[in-house]
């Protein structure tokens, strides 16, 4: 167990502190870092608390840097990006969110397409 | 460097809690507004001058949370950040609208005490629980600003519910404390009689206010802090019993107010009365920094709600697994390593 210091309790509430991340993501589908047979009609990204659908968004990338997303859609802590026919290869997902917490928060994660 | 966010959320919890709860005391314990003592009415419009100044505070914390929240996107957006407009902020997120709401709320209780405050006449019990009913919205919905508003399914409801009775509580005790001294100090003429009358009954209030909050920050905490796993050992947690801590004090002094201070207050009279204006005044104190306390906590990570950035340094764990939760925890104690991500502040 870490040593209990008030200074380093005190001083963050002096000066500035950080804000933190809150909806992060919980679980993806193809999930992170997976292959994939065949091409999805889309990634679903599943966040651990509700989100703004206005200020939330993902985009996937080819290898090459190429778009395939096609739109998204947000209800509750899910989003949904519609993709493109995707050929054999790896993509990459950049999702960033703000939850009504008022909290933002981004990532990144890969998966792959065929063999 | 002063952090405004927070800043801004200590001034607008502070405000909406005494403001609130002054607007409860005088509902529900008496403010003295209609008794026909001179110096009871006094007391009355210096009570609500006091919550008409705690509102104009919360009004204008209130806009700047919004300004930062704004600018605060807008930074996090980047690219993006044009979208970003006052009017969607407020059309278009949840905080955006409760954060009107709650503008309104606090227009509304400002003119009822105005009109108190210039028209003593017109005072009325209807008047005054009206005033406390809106006292109570603008502070329980402060829980659709915070963590507890961002929940999901029955846990969330759970979280929420556990919330709105924590602030309220919290504003029945601690807001009540500010009316509580005016209407103890010992140059107001009031019999002892009168003045131990007026705090059995708001001790009366607040002992109940005490056991709600006790039970929902228990509720609060168990969401917060994985079924208490991580109230020891996090920031968070260690922060969370900074503010139990204080609590803990709190309740030192509210029972020494109500088992010794008070049953002396109807016999010393005016010595008996400063007496407990001290220990309520530090009571209260507490209690403003269990809201500073408070103001940082929301915007530190719960460990409740704490997950991991699906990054590519783990593909083969994340493969194998329905959740990240777990790799979080792993990477939280070195078993995994994880890119973490943090907000844009």
């Amino acid at each position: 167990m870490r040593k209990f210091n008030l200074i380093a309790f005190v001083l963050p509430l002096i000066i500035a502190s950080a804000a933190h991340a809150h909806a992060m993501l919980d679980h993806a589908n193809p999930p992170v870092g997976s292959t994939v047979a065949r091409s999805p009609g889309q990634v679903t990204l599943t966040f651990t608390q509700r989100l703004e659908p206005k200020f939330s968004g993902a985009e996937v990338r080819s290898a090459s840097g190429a778009r395939v997303d096609q739109g998204k859609s947000v209800s509750g802590n899910v989003m949904r990006i519609r993709l493109r026919g995707l050929a054999p290869g790896t993509y990459r997902v950049t999702w960033h969110v703000l939850s009504v917490d008022t909290h933002t928060t981004q990532g990144s994660f890969n998966f792959r397409v065929g063999g | 460097m002063v952090d405004w966010l927070v800043a801004a959320r200590t001034v607008q919890f502070g405000s909406s809690i005494v403001a609130g709860g002054g607007a409860i005391f005088v509902a529900s314990v008496g403010g003295g507004g209609r008794a026909p003592e001179e110096g009871r009415r006094s007391v009355a419009k210096e009570i609500d001058g006091t919550l008409t100044a705690a509102l104009l505070a919360a009004i204008v914390s209130g806009a700047l949370w919004l300004c930062l929240f704004r600018s605060q996107l807008e930074i996090a957006l980047g690219d993006d950040a044009g979208q970003v407009t006052m009017w969607s902020l407020v059309a278009d997120t949840q905080f955006g609208r409760v954060s009107v709401l709650r503008f309104l709320i606090a227009l509304l209780l400002t003119g009822l005490c105005s009109v108190r405050y210039a028209r003593p006449l017109l005072r009325s019990q209807s008047l005054d629980w009206g005033g406390a009913l809106l006292g109570i919205a603008l502070v329980v919905s402060l829980a659709w600003c915070g963590h507890a508003g961002s929940g999901m399914g029955a846990g969330g409801d759970i979280h929420l519910a556990a919330d709105v009775v924590h602030l309220a509580a919290a504003a029945i005790w601690v807001g009540g404390l500010i009316p509580l001294l005016l209407l103890l100090r010992p140059s107001l003429p009031l019999t002892p009689l009168k003045r131990y009358d007026v705090v059995r009954r708001f001790s009366t209030l607040a002992a109940w206010s005490v056991a709600l909050l006790v039970v929902s920050g228990l509720v609060n905490t168990w969401f917060m802090t994985n079924g208490f796993r991580d109230l020891i050992g996090t920031d968070y947690g260690d922060l969370l019993l900074v503010k139990i801590a204080l609590f803990v004090v709190m309740l030192g002094f509210a029972a020494l107010n109500r088992f010794r201070l008070t049953p002396r207050l109807a016999a010393a009279g005016t010595g008996g009365s400063q007496a407990l204006c001290w220990s309520v005044a530090a009571e209260l104190l507490l209690g403003l920094l269990v809201i500073w306390v408070v103001a940082v906590l929301g915007q530190m990570e719960p460990p409740g709600h704490m997950q991991v950035g699906a990054s590519e340094t783990a593909p083969a764990l994340a493969e194998n697994s329905s959740s990240l939760r777990g790799l979080a925890r792993g990477a939280a104690h070195g078993d995994v390593s994880l890119t973490w991500l943090p907000s844009s502040r």
